[in-house]
């Protein structure tokens, strides 16, 4: 059987097709919900290194750190430390909140440290309060420098779901497990092209909030966008 | 300072913050949420079904999940496949797992290991006895599925065509089988046959791992089972289990004591009472070999029962 | 989960053989470093001359980007099944994933060397492959080595994935030790993992520092203190 005759017939099952659209959702939700939470780690790691110029140090390396231990390792291990059961989908939500506010943090402290000195003087002298110059001022301001990294995170995330089906959560990766088990190749072809289709439609709602956010960036200059994309 | 600050002004930047936040919350939700857990059947109405990774035990789920349907339950889903016996004993235990097909030998050895029963009737007597608190066995079917020792067909043509014939090699071969082998069943094989292998080495659990590793000579010997199409398909001879060291495995719904209905159970004991080892056997060829939709195949079989 | 993890650790069983942590231990490393001179030979060259060039720039970012997109599990899999025997699968695999981020870091790091330093240099008489080891390359070695960085981190964490499809190495314990639920090994293959991923990763930052050239390293200290 052809590729494509194989593809045909396990796409011909409509219960295929609903677990596909149900796995979907699911890979959706376990990828994106880390990257709200990754976020807000990363603003208020990013208030406190503001705030408190001595933790800089210690919050770079514990970033760095977390960003190093291999996702599968993370999975398992969080069960012993905040007491869930050993399959359950928190745990990969909690990694993954984790990576993703590890890969933002380091981008976070330096765009705020980027804000030029003028602005934030201002500000204050115009009477805003720390809080309100964090959030109406300087945290604007880092959204370009964020968002690259929220991009990068997503992508991450979207394809570290699929490592979780080895601890049997949802998403894509059972179709890599059922492919797998079966010799099957279209669970796994569908597996990945559904993968980079989450991704790329994921990146271009990115790209559409960062627009959204930053009204004062359009357009962008062509080579710091180029940097831009290629760093991330 | 008149005139700086309009009340209730805020700047651009905070309020399609806010926006943002909410859009990306939407997004998220929209998605769906997955993490809804528990699983405590009975009044509550959700059954979650769990299933090893054999690819049998998920076809058997599908087979229970369909079954429980056309009893009335209507909020059944079957988890993903993930581990062994252990991974699903835990989860009945603590209720995030309804129920999950098991195998009736296997099973009173996990929790008996000095048992000496081997029919399917001795095998079926011990086995409530044998179980601890929070968990029950519905009623055993006819069809079975036994571990069996396979070796490649050159192996076979030497003169080994059961266990006995295979013991005075032993410590020249090495072994392939799912991780909790050697613990099950090292002591019994010495014991028995007075067989020693050289090297166990852990595959899997009867899947492509192993299949590979006896095709290219990696292992000489491997555990498979009995209704797995792949023995055939990949000319492997099963070896005899001329001194029983492998008990009677029939399939027996295994659930966590008191999360299902009486027609629920009804339903499923009239399942397992229709399901037969040659039954059982097709089946599995046609998930593994036709690589048909687990669903699917187990409408059909219901179906035809009457029962879907 | 603490009492059998230490169980596990205190088992001398598990500290020698073919399951041992040396042997699996060995394993992984070798894996990782196997994958990560073919992945370097590919990608290195391919990074430096879109970066020295400028053309391909397009095509290159685009297929980084699709190949880091690409799911590990996926791609172990599938290479699994195209090949038949787990290490070459793994290893395919293994390199597929580590291509991109090596040519990011060799690119971007190319890109990222002042044009008015190549200039001076071609000013001063040097050819295009001259100009491009003497000079874009020593520049372009923080972001390279960063790329290396990147790939040694993928490499072990999807080394550790693909021993689900047979591979040896640290990603055995969490398999083998997740199949029946012993907490002990699965923990103490996680930690392995996690340990094994922090040691190499302050190896190649130490690596870093040793072979970015003094000049480099104050040129961008005197940098960075300028932007704001």
């Amino acid at each position: 059987m052809s590729l494509v005759d194989e593809l045909g017939t396990y796409l011909g099952s409509a219960n295929t097709r609903a677990q596909l659209w149900s796995g979907l959702a699911e890979h959706c939700y376990l990828a994106l919900l880390p990257i709200v939470f990754g976020t807000v780690l990363a603003v208020g790691a990013g208030w406190l290194g503001r705030s408190r110029p001595s933790l800089r140090g210690t919050l770079g390396v514990v970033a760095n750190l977390v960003y190093t231990v291999p996702s599968l390792a993370l999975f398992v291990v969080i069960p012993g430390i905040i007491g869930t059961t050993i399959l359950d989908s928190v745990n990969v939500v909690i990694a993954l909140s984790l990576y993703t506010a590890a890969l933002l943090v380091r981008p976070m402290l330096d765009a705020l440290d980027a804000v030029p000195q003028a602005v934030t003087a201002s500000a204050t002298a115009m009477g805003y309060r720390p809080a309100r110059r964090f959030f109406g001022i300087e945290l604007p301001l880092a959204v370009p420098v964020l968002a690259a990294g929220v991009r990068v995170a997503a992508v991450s995330n979207i394809s570290l779901v699929s490592v979780g089906a080895l601890i049997g959560v949802g998403g894509l990766g059972r179709l890599f497990t059922d492919g797998f088990q079966r010799e099957y190749y279209a669970p796994i072809v569908v597996g990945v092209v559904l993968t980079l289709v989450l991704a790329l439609v994921v990146d271009l709602l990115l790209v559409a909030l960062r627009r959204f956010l930053t009204p004062w960036q359009r357009p962008a200059p062509r080579d710091p966008a180029h940097a831009e994309e290629v760093e991330a | 300072m008149s005139g700086t600050r309009r009340s209730g002004a805020h700047p651009p930047g905070r309020l399609r913050g806010i926006v943002a936040v909410c859009v990306a919350v939407l997004m998220v939700a929209a998605c769906g949420n997955p993490l809804r857990g528990g699983a405590e059947g009975g009044d509550e109405g959700r059954i979650v079904i769990g299933a090893s990774d054999v690819g049998e035990s998920l076809l058997l789920a599908e087979i229970y999940a369909g079954a429980l349907r056309s009893a009335g339950a209507d909020d059944v889903t079957v988890r993903p496949p993930v581990g062994g016996r252990e991974v699903l004993v835990q989860a009945l235990q603590d209720r995030s797992v309804t129920l999950a097909p098991d195998y009736s030998g296997n099973l009173l050895r996990y929790f008996d290991e000095n048992t000496g029963a081997t029919t399917s009737e001795e095998v079926s007597r011990e086995l409530p006895g044998a179980l601890p608190d929070g968990l029950e066995v519905l009623t055993a079917s006819p069809a079975q599925n036994t571990d069996m020792l396979v070796v490649r067909g050159d192996l076979a043509a030497q003169g080994v065509r059961s266990i006995s014939d295979l013991a005075p090699r032993c410590d020249r071969l090495v072994f392939g089988g799912p991780g909790q082998w050697a613990d099950r069943w090292r002591g019994q094989i010495r014991k028995l046959y007075g067989c020693e292998f050289a090297e166990i080495r852990t595959t899997d659990t009867g899947g492509p791992v192993t299949v590979e590793a006896l095709r290219s000579g990696e292992v000489q010997v491997a555990n498979m089972f009995s209704t797995s199409a792949s023995v055939r398909a990949n000319g492997f001879v099963p070896l005899d289990d001329d001194r029983h060291m492998f008990p009677a495995q029939n399939i027996v719904p295994l659930a966590a004591e008191g999360s299902l209905s009486k027609p629920e159970r009804a339903a499923l004991d009239r399942v397992s009472a229709a399901l037969t080892t040659e039954k059982l056997t097709e089946l599995n060829v046609e998930f593994s070999e036709r690589k048909r939709n687990p669903a699917d195949i187990a409408d059909e079989f219901l179906a035809r029962l009457g029962e879907g | 989960m603490i009492p059998e993890t230490f169980a596990w650790f205190g088992d001398a069983a598990n500290w020698s053989g073919p399951g041992g942590v040396p042997a699996r231990l060995a394993e992984h490393v070798g894996y990782v470093a196997l994958a990560l001179a073919v992945a370097f030979v590919i990608a290195m060259p391919v990074g430096l001359l879109v970066g020295h060039t400028g053309r391909g720039a397009v095509l290159l970012v685009g297929t980084g980007n699709i190949v880091r997109a690409l799911p590990t599990l996926g791609v172990v899999t599938l290479f699994f099944l195209l090949l038949a025997d787990s290490t070459p699968a793994a290893l395919v695999g293994l390199v597929v994933l580590a291509v991109p981020p090596i040519m990011a870091g060799a690119y971007a790091g190319v890109q990222a060397v002042d044009p008015h330093v190549t200039d001076a240099a071609s000013g001063v008489g040097m050819r295009g492959m001259q100009r491009l080891w003497q000079v874009e390359v020593p520049i372009a070695l923080p972001l390279l080595l960063g790329g290396v960085r990147n790939a040694v981190l993928q490499l072990v964490a999807t080394a550790a994935v693909a021993a689900y499809v047979g591979l040896g190495g640290l990603g055995r314990y969490l398999m083998d030790g997740l199949a029946i639920l012993d907490y002990g090994e699965v923990v103490a293959g996680a930690v392995f993992t996690a340990a094994l991923a922090v040691v190499l990763d302050l190896l190649l930052a130490g690596l870093q520092r040793v072979l970015v050239p003094r000049g480099v390293r104050l040129a961008e200290l005197a940098t960075s203190k300028g932007s704001t």
